[in-house]
C-alpha cells in the first residue's frame, strides 16, 4: 500500500500502544463505576446482558470499524447476524464512503484491472474533489505529486485553497450554498466541448475556470477523478459522485482511455470492513441480502441459519437500540453531535466495547474488553484499491489484553454461538470461503511485498446496483443548476452562511491523541481556542476588521456564540466554515448540520 | 608485539569470529525480519547476518539514540520527588554497518559531546563498537561520495571490512576495534601488500561507480550562506512536501528530539526522550501557543540550512548529510536531499521533474 512510505500518523503508530491511555484488564460497570474484572466475569456479564435483550426482543446492534482488521470485522458481523440474530451491523464513516461508491459503477472502466494508485500516478490530468487531501489521504496525495512530476496536470475543486490547489493548473471553488453546482457546470462544459470538438479554443483567453478545466480534461488522454468524502451531507456526496461518474462516462464516450475514478474511504480498513459485511444492507463480499449463493456460503461457514434481514445504520443504532457492541471505535469521533452521542450511549441498557484505548465510548461502557493495539496483533486489511495485506504482531500486548479476534471469538463462545473459530488461521480460511474474491487469493500471495490485489476489486467496480439510476437522476437534477453559486455576501449586506466542514478530524485519531509528538498541535489548538473556531476568508476578515485568532459574535435563529476566527485565503466570501473538530461547540447555531444564515459582528 | 592495523580474515572464518563476539557481546547486524525486510536487529547466530544486502531503511541510529529513550524514573515519596536515572550499560557491537551510517554515528557522537555533553549518549557510544562493511558496490540511491562519508572510510570506524571475495580485508581503527579482533586473534593474518592492493582497487572501482556527477553540496552551501536562496523558493518547494517527517525519521544524522513523561503507573513516571521532526509544525510550538515557524516553507528552510549551511559545517566539521539516499527512497513528495540541493544551486524549482 505505502511501499515503505509512511504518513505522519504511520511514523507514530507504534507510539499509541506505549503512550495511549489503556485498560489493562476487562472492566465492568458496578454501581455506576467501572471496576476491573477477569475475562470470564466480563464476558459472562456481557453475554448475559446481550442475550437477555435479544431474548426479550429488544433491539441490539454491532458497530464494526474501519480501524479493525478484516478478521475482527468478520467476527463482528457474525456476532450480529449469528449470535444476536440482527441485521443491525454497521461502522462509523462507512456511509460517506458508500455515498461516493453508490454512484460510481463504471461500465467504462470495468475492463481495467490495474492498480488504482499506479494508474493515478500515470495520469495526464487529475480532477480532485477534496477537503484537504494531504491531511486526509497522504498516500493518494503522493500519487498526485508523482503524476505532476511526470508532467501531469491537476484540477482541484474544494472549499478553500489547499496545498494541492497550490499545485493545480485550475482551481474550482465549491459554493457553500450549492456545493455541486461547480461540478455540474464542469460536466456541462465538457459535454458542450465534446459536441463542438474545439477543446483548445475553450482553453484560450477569456475562458472561465470551469471552461479551462473542461478543456484540459478534453485534451488529455489519461484522466483520473479522485473523490474524497469532502462533505458530511449524504445527498451532496452522492450527487457529486453521480456527476463525476457521468463526466467519466462522457470522457470515455469522447474516445479517450476510460478514466480512473477513485473514491476514497476515510479509514485504513473501511474497504475491508465493507467486504466483511459491515453494512446493514449487505452480506460479506458486498453481496445483497437476497443473494442465494452468498447465503449458502455463510450457512456453511457459520453452521447455522443467521439473520438475513437488513438493519439500522450506525447513527440510527446509537439513537435507538437498547444494547450495543462497539469494536475499536469511538462514536464521538464520527457522530455529528458528540454530546448527544455520549448521552445516547449512557442511556443504553447494555454497552459492550472492545477497544485498545480509553475513549469517551469506553468510559460510557458497561463492559470494556481491552484488545491489542496496532503492532500487537496480526491480521489482514484491505486498502482502497482492493489490496489485501497482512499486518503482523511486533510486540506482545501487555497484561491480560487479548487480540481483538480472540476477544470477539470469546464473546461469541460465551453467547453460545454456533460459530467461534479456534484460531486466526481457521478464521482466515473461513473468510476465504465466505468471500469469493478473497478466496481467489493464493494464501502465499498475502505474504508478498504489498500483499495481493483482489481480482474482482477496484472499489468503484463493486458498486451497488443503484448506480445508474442515481447517476441519471442526479445529472438531470443538478445539471440545470447555475454554473456558479452567487455569493450574496457584500460589504453592505453582510449576510453570512455558517456551514460544517469535513467528516472527521485528524486530531481525534487515537494514533494522534496517543502520540506525545503528534497530539501537540490539536491539543494546543483546542486549549487556545476553547470556544471553538470558524474559518473565514481573508477578504471577509479585512472587511470586518478582524485578525487571525480574534473573537467574533455569531448569531443565528437558534442561538448566539462567541468564537475565534481562523483566516484562510481563497475561501468563499461570506461563508464561515465550522471545522469538524469544533462542530459540537457551534451546534447551538447550526443545528444538525447543513448551512444556516447567520449574522456576524466583531465581539 | 603490536599487531598491524591491517589484517585479513578468510571468509570461511568470519562466522567463527562472530561466534566469539556473540559469546562476549550483544551483536546487532543487518538481518532478515519475519516479514522479509532487511533491518538492523540483535542476532543470536552468525548465520543471521546478511553480507549482500540493501542498506536497511531504518538506520542503526536507534542503537545510539533510541526512538523512545527512558532517561529517568521519578516518584513522590513522603512529599519529596525521588529521581532515579535509567542506567543502560551494555557492550554492543554494530556489525556490517555501511560507511554512511558509521559516519552518521560519529556525527551524532560528536554532536552530543559538544557544549554541554550528554552523558547518556556518551556512555552508550563508549560501549558501542562499530564494524563497517565497505561499499564495494555502492547502493543505487546513495551519494556518499559527495559528503565524504563513503563508499570507503578513512575514519569513524572501529573495524572496517572490505570484501575481497575469498577473504575480508580488515582495518582496525581504534582500540575497541583491536579488542574485537583480539577476541579471535588466531583467525586473522597480517595483510600482505597484495591484499592492500586489492582493497585499494575495490575502493577505486566503487568511487568510479558514481561517475562525475555529485550533489555539489559546496555550491549549495555557498548560496545558502550568502543568502542567495529566495524565500519564494522554499515556499514553492514546500508545496511538494507532504509533511510526513519520513526524511527525518530515516535520516541517520537527524537528532531533533522532544521530551515527554509517561503517565504515572503505581506512582512512578518515566521521563523519555523521543525522536521528533523539525518538519512537524508543533516542533517549534511554544507553551504560549505561539509558533515561530508555522509556514511549511520556513520549516523546510530550517532543515536544509541545518544540513547544508557553512555555519553548521564550520561548527560540526562535516556536512549534516552522509549521502545514504534514504530520504530519496522514503519521501512521499519530491523534496529529498539531492533534489533540494539541486534546486538551491539552480535557484529554481521544477517539482523534482529533472530527477523523476
Amino acid at each position: 500500500m505505502s511501499e515503505g512510505r509512511l504518513c505522519e500518523r504511520g511514523w507514530a503508530a507504534h507510539d499509541a500502544a506505549r503512550w495511549g491511555a489503556r485498560f489493562h484488564e476487562p472492566h465492568i460497570r458496578e454501581h455506576g463505576v467501572l471496576r476491573p474484572a477477569s475475562w470470564d466475569e466480563a464476558l459472562g456479564v456481557a453475554a448475559k446482558s446481550l442475550r437477555s435483550l435479544r431474548d426479550r426482543g429488544r433491539p441490539v446492534g454491532v458497530l464494526g470499524s474501519g480501524r479493525a482488521s478484516n478478521e475482527e470485522n468478520f467476527l463482528a458481523v457474525a456476532l450480529a447476524r449469528v449470535a444476536l440474530h440482527t441485521g443491525n451491523v454497521d461502522a462509523g464513516l462507512r456511509r460517506c464512503y458508500e455515498d461516493l461508491l453508490a454512484a460510481l459503477e463504471q461500465p467504462a472502466a470495468a475492463a481495467d484491472r490495474e492498480d488504482g494508485i499506479r494508474r493515478l500516478e500515470r495520469s495526464d490530468v487529475i480532477v480532485l474533489i477534496e477537503g484537504d487531501l494531504t491531511t486526509s489521504h497522504p498516500r493518494v496525495a503522493m500519487g498526485v505529486l508523482r503524476a505532476l512530476r511526470r508532467g501531469g496536470r491537476l484540477i482541484t475543486a474544494g472549499w478553500s485553497r489547499t496545498q494541492m490547489s497550490r499545485l493545480a493548473t485550475v482551481h474550482l471553488p465549491l459554493s457553500a450554498a450549492m456545493p455541486v453546482s461547480t461540478l455540474a457546470a464542469l460536466q456541462q462544459a465538457f459535454t458542450e466541448l465534446a459536441a463542438r470538438g474545439d477543446a483548445v479554443s475553450a482553453g484560450g483567453g477569456g475562458a472561465s475556470a470551469v471552461e479551462r478545466a473542461a478543456s484540459i480534461v478534453a485534451e488529455s488522454r489519461r484522466v483520473a477523478f479522485v473523490l474524497t468524502p469532502f462533505d458530511a451531507d449524504s445527498v451532496v456526496l452522492r450527487t457529486a459522485a453521480s456527476l463525476i461518474a457521468a463526466l467519466a462516462d462522457d470522457v470515455a464516450a469522447a474516445g479517450g482511455t476510460p478514466p480512473l475514478v477513485l473514491p476514497l474511504p476515510v479509514r485504513a480498513n473501511t474497504c475491508g470492513a465493507f467486504d466483511m459485511g459491515v453494512a446493514p444492507h449487505l452480506l460479506p463480499g458486498r453481496r445483497s441480502l437476497e443473494d442465494h449463493d452468498a447465503r449458502d456460503r455463510l450457512r456453511a461457514v457459520w453452521g447455522t441459519e443467521p439473520c438475513w434481514s437488513g438493519g439500522l445504520s450506525a447513527e440510527e443504532m446509537i439513537d435507538s437500540v437498547s444494547g450495543l457492541v462497539v469494536l475499536a471505535d469511538d462514536v464521538t469521533e464520527f457522530h455529528r453531535r458528540p454530546d448527544r452521542a455520549v448521552a445516547a450511549l449512557q442511556s443504553l441498557d447494555t454497552l459492550v466495547v472492545f477497544d485498545s484505548f480509553v475513549t469517551p465510548t469506553t468510559k460510557a461502557a458497561h463492559v470494556v474488553l481491552p484488545i491489542a493495539a496496532f503492532g500487537e496483533t496480526a491480521g489482514t486489511i484491505t486498502s482502497l484499491e482492493g489490496r489485501v495485506q497482512r499486518w503482523r504482531s511486533a510486540a506482545d500486548a501487555p497484561h491480560s489484553i487479548r487480540p481483538g479476534w480472540r476477544a470477539l471469538r470469546d464473546l461469541l463462545d460465551a453467547l453460545g454461538a454456533t460459530y467461534a473459530p479456534q484460531s486466526l488461521d481457521v478464521l482466515l480460511r473461513d473468510i476465504w470461503t465466505a468471500v469469493p474474491s478473497y478466496g481467489a487469493i493464493a494464501p502465499a500471495a498475502l505474504d508478498a511485498a504489498g500483499g495481493a490485489v483482489l481480482e474482482d476489486s477496484g472499489a468503484p467496480r463493486r458498486a451497488t446496483p443503484v448506480a445508474d439510476a442515481m447517476r441519471r437522476t442526479a445529472s438531470r437534477r443538478v445539471g440545470a443548476a447555475p454554473a456558479e453559486a452567487p455569493s450574496d455576501a457584500t460589504a453592505d449586506a453582510m449576510r453570512w452562511l455558517l456551514r460544517g466542514e469535513g467528516v472527521f478530524d485528524w486530531g481525534d485519531d487515537p494514533l494522534v491523541t496517543s502520540s506525545p509528538i503528534l497530539r501537540r498541535t490539536p491539543a494546543s489548538e483546542r486549549k487556545l481556542r476553547p470556544t471553538g473556531v470558524v474559518m473565514m476568508s481573508t477578504d471577509d476578515a479585512e472587511r470586518l476588521g478582524v485578525r487571525d485568532g480574534w473573537t467574533i459574535r455569531v448569531r443565528s435563529r437558534s442561538g448566539e456564540a462567541h468564537v475565534a476566527v481562523s483566516l484562510r485565503a481563497g475561501q468563499e466570501r461570506g461563508v464561515l466554515f465550522v471545522p469538524f473538530a469544533y462542530r459540537d461547540r457551534l451546534s447551538a447555531l447550526s443545528g444538525d448540520g447543513g448551512a444556516v444564515e447567520v449574522e456576524v459582528s466583531r465581539a | 608485539m603490536e599487531r598491524s592495523a591491517t589484517r585479513v580474515i578468510a571468509r570461511s572464518d568470519v562466522n567463527e569470529w562472530l561466534a566469539h563476539i556473540l559469546h562476549h557481546r550483544d551483536v546487532i547486524a543487518p538481518t532478515r525480519s519475519p516479514g522479509g525486510d532487511t533491518m538492523f536487529a540483535p542476532i543470536t547466530s552468525p548465520d543471521d547476518v546478511l553480507w549482500d544486502f540493501e542498506n536497511p531503511l531504518a538506520p542503526p541510529k536507534q542503537f545510539l539514540l533510541p526512538q523512545t529513550e527512558p532517561l529517568a524514573h521519578f516518584r513522590r515519596i513522603d512529599g519529596h520527588m525521588h529521581v532515579e536515572p535509567v542506567a543502560e550499560q551494555r557492550e554492543r557491537v554494530l556489525f556490517n554497518v555501511r560507511s554512511c551510517d558509521a559516519s552518521a554515528l560519529a556525527f551524532l557522537r560528536e554532536t552530543y559531546a559538544r557544549d554541554l555533553a550528554d552523558d547518556v549518549v556518551e556512555r552508550r557510544a563508549a560501549s558501542l563498537t562499530v564494524v563497517t562493511l565497505a561499499c564495494s558496490v555502492p547502493c543505487e540511491l546513495g551519494f556518499c561520495v559527495c559528503t565524504d562519508a563513503g563508499p570507503f572510510l578513512r575514519r569513524d570506524f572501529d573495524v572496517q571490512l572490505t570484501d575481497l571475495g575469498d577473504a575480508f580485508f580488515v582495518e582496525v581503527g581504534t582500540d575497541k576495534g583491536r579488542a574485537l579482533v583480539g577476541l579471535a586473534d588466531a583467525l586473522f593474518q597480517d595483510a600482505a601488500s597484495d591484499d592492500q592492493a586489492r582493497r585499494d582497487a575495490s575502493e577505486l572501482a566503487a568511487r568510479a561507480h558514481f561517475g562525475g556527477e555529485t550533489c555539489h553540496f559546496g555550491s549549495a552551501m555557498r548560496r545558502i550562506s550568502t543568502k542567495r536562496v529566495a524565500d519564494e523558493l522554499w515556499e514553492s518547494m514546500s508545496a511538494w512536501c507532504l509533511d510526513c517527517g519520513g526524511c527525518t525519521h530515516v535520516c541517520p544524522t537527524c537528532y531533533c528530539f522532544s521530551v515527554s513523561d509517561t503517565p504515572p503507573a503505581d506512582g512512578c513516571s518515566t521521563r523519555c526522550r523521543l525522536w521528533d521532526s523539525c518538519q512537524y509544525s508543533a516542533f517549534t510550538l511554544e507553551a504560549t501557543g505561539h509558533n515561530p515557524r508555522t509556514a511549511h516553507g520556513e520549516r523546510m528552510k530550517r532543515r536544509f540550512h541545518h544540513k547544508a549551511s557553512a555555519q553548521y559545517f564550520q561548527r560540526d566539521g562535516r556536512v549534516g548529510c552522509v549521502g545514504c539516499g534514504r530520504c530519496v527512497k522514503v519521501c512521499m513528495g519530491t523534496t529529498d536531499m539531492p533534489t533540494v540541493i539541486a534546486a538551491i544551486r539552480h535557484g529554481t524549482w521544477d517539482g523534482g521533474r529533472a530527477h523523476a
